[in-house]
């Protein structure tokens, strides 16, 4: 009887704390999913790996003959800017 | 989008085994939109797909410049790995001898139609127009846009002052997409009416990135950011004002230069 006494405060907070993380982490992952911020040095980091990594032409004519003798599809984008500078 | 999507699994990977890469920059083309100057090393969001449309096109083009795919705006990476796969199968109907140009095309827009079938709920939900895009459209062109659907408004109940739209009345990015493409099969890239496809809602787009607190409690800002680019009068003035309003403008400036000089 004494035991169950002592118990049930610990229970308790262990019922608060677990309906609280709950609510909690879905309402946290949703709002990080919504709009994740991607820091500048991780925006650095990616757009220095996408240019470093792969050749990004702007000369159409040669993509196309790229494609042509490599048997590959042509991904060609239209940006207001430059990939690896302001945009 | 080259800081979010583009650089990011599974495209990246997909990007560098399996295809040619290009872009060119449209900041003088006239169907160009604008936005606020961001550096390769600025914040960046990661957006809702099509967001953006007149600053971002992405063709999916065979080597001989045949458009298969076109996706206007941001687009995110898992989204965007699953529409080049599909350009892959459009790709193999382009080039399949035993199919004439009309039993292309006809299967090119059933395959526009058919993938959207395989779009999840949740691709759906990241498809969503963006809130500002939805006021433009309903602004300056409700009657005429193809971003609405109309067969759930009520022509009798719809109140055009008010304009309250009833759910799912404006058409999510990736059906606007494929249905446009639909209607293109097998384009040549230099016949592609860009302007036209690419259209829907507001010229500017800016999320207000770099003020946004990143995930490591930072925000970045650049010298330059927050500038503008692309078709906007702020970024470059004087070409701006040119393409309005013609050359009587360079005209006019020449005239008053001849003027003062004679004084």
């Amino acid at each position: 009887m004494r035991n169950r006494f002592v118990a049930r405060p610990l229970q308790s907070a262990f019922l608060a704390v677990s309906i609280a993380a709950g609510v909690a982490a879905p309402l946290l992952h949703s709002r990080v999913q919504a709009s994740p911020v991607y820091s500048g040095q991780v925006c650095s980091e990616n757009v220095g790996r996408l240019t470093n990594e792969i050749t990004w032409s702007r000369d159409l004519d040669k993509v196309q003959q790229e494609a042509a003798s490599q048997d590959k599809l042509i991904l060609w984008v239209h940006m207001v800017g430059k990939l690896d500078g302001f945009t | 989008m080259r800081a979010v999507s583009l650089s990011q699994e599974p495209v990246f990977s997909l990007l560098k085994n399996q295809f040619v890469c290009g872009y060119k920059d449209i900041e003088n083309k006239g169907y160009a939109g604008s936005s606020r100057k961001h550096s390769p090393n600025g914040q960046a969001v990661d957006t809702t797909n099509g967001a953006g449309p007149h600053n971002i096109q992405m063709f999916v083009m065979a080597s001989d410049g045949t458009v298969l795919t076109c996706l206007p705006g941001y687009w995110n990476s898992k989204d965007l790995a699953s529409e080049l796969e599909f350009a892959k199968t459009l790709n193999a109907v382009w080039v399949d001898p035993g199919l004439n140009r009309d039993e292309k095309n006809a299967k090119f827009s059933e395959m526009q139609r058919q993938h959207l079938s395989q779009h999840t709920p949740a691709e759906r939900k990241r498809s969503e127009m963006q809130h500002f895009d939805v006021a433009y459209e309903k602004k300056k062109r409700f009657l005429t846009s193809d971003v609405f659907n109309r067969t759930v408004i009520n022509p009798r109940t719809f109140d055009p002052v008010k304009m309250d739209l009833p759910p799912h009345a404006v058409k999510t990015c990736d059906v606007i997409m494929h249905q446009r493409m639909a209607s293109r099969p097998f384009v040549q890239y230099k016949d592609f009416d860009v302007k036209a496809y690419s259209d829907y809602g507001r010229p500017m787009y800016d999320k207000n990135e770099e003020e946004l607190v990143a995930s490591n409690g930072q925000t970045t800002k650049q010298r330059g950011e927050g500038k503008a680019i692309g078709n906007d009068p702020a970024a470059h003035p004087v070409k701006t004002q040119v393409k309005r309003q013609g050359k009587s403008l360079l005209m006019r400036a020449a005239q008053y230069g001849i003027r003062a000089a004679i004084r």
